[in-house]
């Protein structure tokens, strides 16, 4: 029986690395939308928030406000985590002074109103619609200036998910629901939801964007394998663990190759010697950046 | 070409700043107090970034240019280096800009005349001594130049300093506004170079060994003083071949006779960046290396090393003589 084979069967453990896309929406009927377009399904449970799921994406309602919204955000990222790269997007009706009803806002940057804390979130996707600066205010507003987007919770959402992740993950899509022509007073649910549905469209174009960044940075399926086999085998400690990824990294950047595929350790009685195993194994290891080689 | 770009308010009236921001009508233009709110903040990748980098044009306050290090020289004298930008058109992977910003963001310092006036006060203070400018330590000096002008402003002002010399570091090929200019005396343009099989494992947006070489020729040929750069040293466990093969390549196509010097030194970095960069790529052969941490730093292990900088010191003093030969050793 091979290394491999003993610790899948003694443990019938799967680790799943699979990058998440999170959804941060206030109210249900922005959600709801989202939900349908994903085929989201609620997470039974009592989780303070109501949770929508599929395999690789999650929703969570967090309610309005910054509190709120950072509150929902760290739930989250408490919940699921993940070691890998996640993104966050959070999306949701806005208003603005001059823009139309029905448009579709990236953020560039979110001011909250409360401190003047701003962020930037990094562009790197291509941006599917007009970028503006979201200002996030602690009321519904109904005095806009200038050509800035007015929410109420970009900016808990964005300090909170910036704590887990980094800016280029993370984006605030608005679609604006009033303006100075159409009070904030005068929109109503059948509305929020059709503006949603309407821009629903690049909403998941930017879900799509994101999720491709996420798997650039998600680990080697490989590696995190073969981790937590080895990890089950034996008793390590977390320095071992530590000294365990790096040698793991070095094995995979010279060779290309599963470990448990290559290397025989059967002999190994300990965490101790088959770390000392796997580092005579990469000393006498070829360095060649040949592109043929390996 | 850009994510977006960010400009500082203060410079935003500049009309070197407004030639910069016609040119690119369709990106978002985001309006900032400092650089630093967008540049090397916490929660940043450089590995994302560095797919679709944006470009914050600021002005840059204090420490115009600072002593350059002991390894960096090429001539006795005062020696200095400046970064007009921050940050590189290139994805280099050994390059220590990876491990010490957060950002892949290009920073471009517009105010040149800022620079400008640092040098000339540093020159005129050791009036009786000749003191080298570096270029290109925290960016490409050329790799920018269509939309930077920096060598276009800065090669005039040089040609006034007698007791100065610019050192342009760079692999690129933008070399037109050098070529529509006379030559200047004490302009050095120092070209980077690793062994082609290396180059294309770890020096990616790079131009070709081959596009380097015909852009030397061409600045020679012009008059211009050009420098080799053999730095970072790689190693490969087929490193004397291909070394062997770089310098025969380089050397028999340019005008040896006119070449102003050759440098050359180990793949090092600080052990910081070194972590940093290791995380950002961690399935990269060259960290995987066999490595060496001393005094803060990361290299090869010294019988490597040793037995690199002999062979190729033996196999460049072959074709060049020992004057212009530079050893970037560390101090």
């Amino acid at each position: 029986m091979r290394f491999r084979d003993e610790v899948v069967i003694s443990n019938h453990h799967v680790v799943n690395h699979m990058p998440m896309l999170n959804f941060v929406v206030a109210l249900s009927v922005e959600a709801k939308p989202i939900i349908q377009h994903f085929r989201l399904r609620k997470i039974p449970g009592n989780h303070g928030f109501t949770i929508f799921s599929n395999e690789t994406i999650e929703l969570i309602v967090s309610g309005v406000g910054t509190v709120a919204a950072a509150a929902a955000t760290g739930y989250l990222a408490a919940r699921q985590r993940n070691e890998g790269a996640a993104a966050w997007l959070n999306i949701g009706i806005a208003g603005s002074l001059s823009r139309d009803v029905g448009d579709a806002v990236l953020a560039h940057r979110v001011i909250d109103a409360t401190d003047g804390r701003r962020y930037y979130p990094s562009l790197i996707i291509n941006p599917m619609c007009e970028t503006a600066s979201i200002i996030t205010v602690p009321k519904p507003a109904t005095i806009y200036s200038g050509d800035r987007v007015y929410d109420m919770e970009a900016a808990g959402f964005y300090a909170a998910a910036t704590r887990f992740n980094s800016n280029e993950l993370i984006h605030c899509l608005k679609v604006i629901s009033d303006n100075q022509h159409n009070s904030v007073d005068n929109v109503n649910a059948t509305q929020v939801h059709a503006l949603i549905t309407a821009q629903i469209g690049k909403i998941a174009q930017l879900a799509n964007e994101v999720q491709s960044l996420t798997e650039q940075l998600a680990p080697n399926s490989m590696h995190t394998d073969d981790y937590h086999i080895i990890i089950k085998r034996f008793h390590f400690t977390v320095s071992q663990q530590l000294q365990l990824k790096s040698q793991l990294n070095h094995w995979y950047a010279l060779t290309n190759c599963s470990l448990l595929n290559e290397l025989k350790l059967h002999h190994c009685r300990n965490a101790k010697t088959l770390l000392a195993e796997l580092q005579n194994n990469l000393d006498a290891m070829p360095l060649s950046y040949q592109p043929s080689f390996r | 070409m850009f994510s977006a770009i960010y400009i500082e308010e203060e410079i935003y009236s500049f009309s070197r700043v407004q030639e910069i921001i016609e040119r690119y009508p369709q990106l978002p233009k985001v309006k900032i107090e400092r650089y630093g709110e967008v540049f090397n903040r916490k929660a940043q990748n450089f590995r994302l970034q560095k797919f679709k980098p944006a470009l914050i044009l600021a002005k840059k306050h204090n420490k115009f240019s600072l002593p350059a290090p002991q390894e960096y020289r090429i001539g006795e004298g005062g020696s200095y280096y400046f970064s007009h930008m921050l940050n590189c058109v290139y994805d280099c992977r050994y390059c220590f800009l990876q491990g010490m910003y957060r950002s892949a963001h290009y920073v471009l310092f517009v105010n040149y005349e800022d620079f400008a006036l640092d040098i000339k006060h540093k020159a005129e203070a050791q009036n009786d001594k000749t003191n080298y400018f570096y270029s290109g330590y925290d960016c490409d000096s050329l790799a920018f130049e269509p939309l930077s002008q920096f060598a276009a402003y800065f090669l005039p002002f040089f040609k006034c300093h007698a007791n100065t010399v610019l050192e342009l570091r760079t692999k690129s090929t933008q070399i037109r506004s050098l070529l529509n200019m006379q030559p200047i005396e004490n302009c050095i343009v120092a070209f980077s170079f690793t062994p082609t099989i290396i180059s294309q494992a770890l020096e990616h947006k790079v131009p070709s060994i081959i596009k380097r070489i015909d852009a030397i020729k061409k600045l020679q040929q012009c008059g211009w003083k050009v420098g080799l750069r053999f730095d970072p040293l790689i190693y490969d466990d087929n490193y004397a071949e291909y070394y062997r093969e770089l310098f025969e390549s380089v050397f028999n196509q340019i005008n040896i006779d006119e070449l102003h010097s050759v440098s050359m030194g180990v793949f090092r970095l600080p052990e910081t960046y070194f972590r940093n960069m290791a995380k950002l790529y961690p399935d990269e052969k060259l960290f995987a290396a066999k490595l060496n941490k001393q005094q803060g730093m990361i290299s090869y292990y010294p019988a490597i090393e040793q037995a690199m900088v002999q062979y190729c010191e033996q196999m460049l003093l072959r074709y060049i003589p020992k004057h212009k030969y530079f050893p970037c050793t560390l101090g």
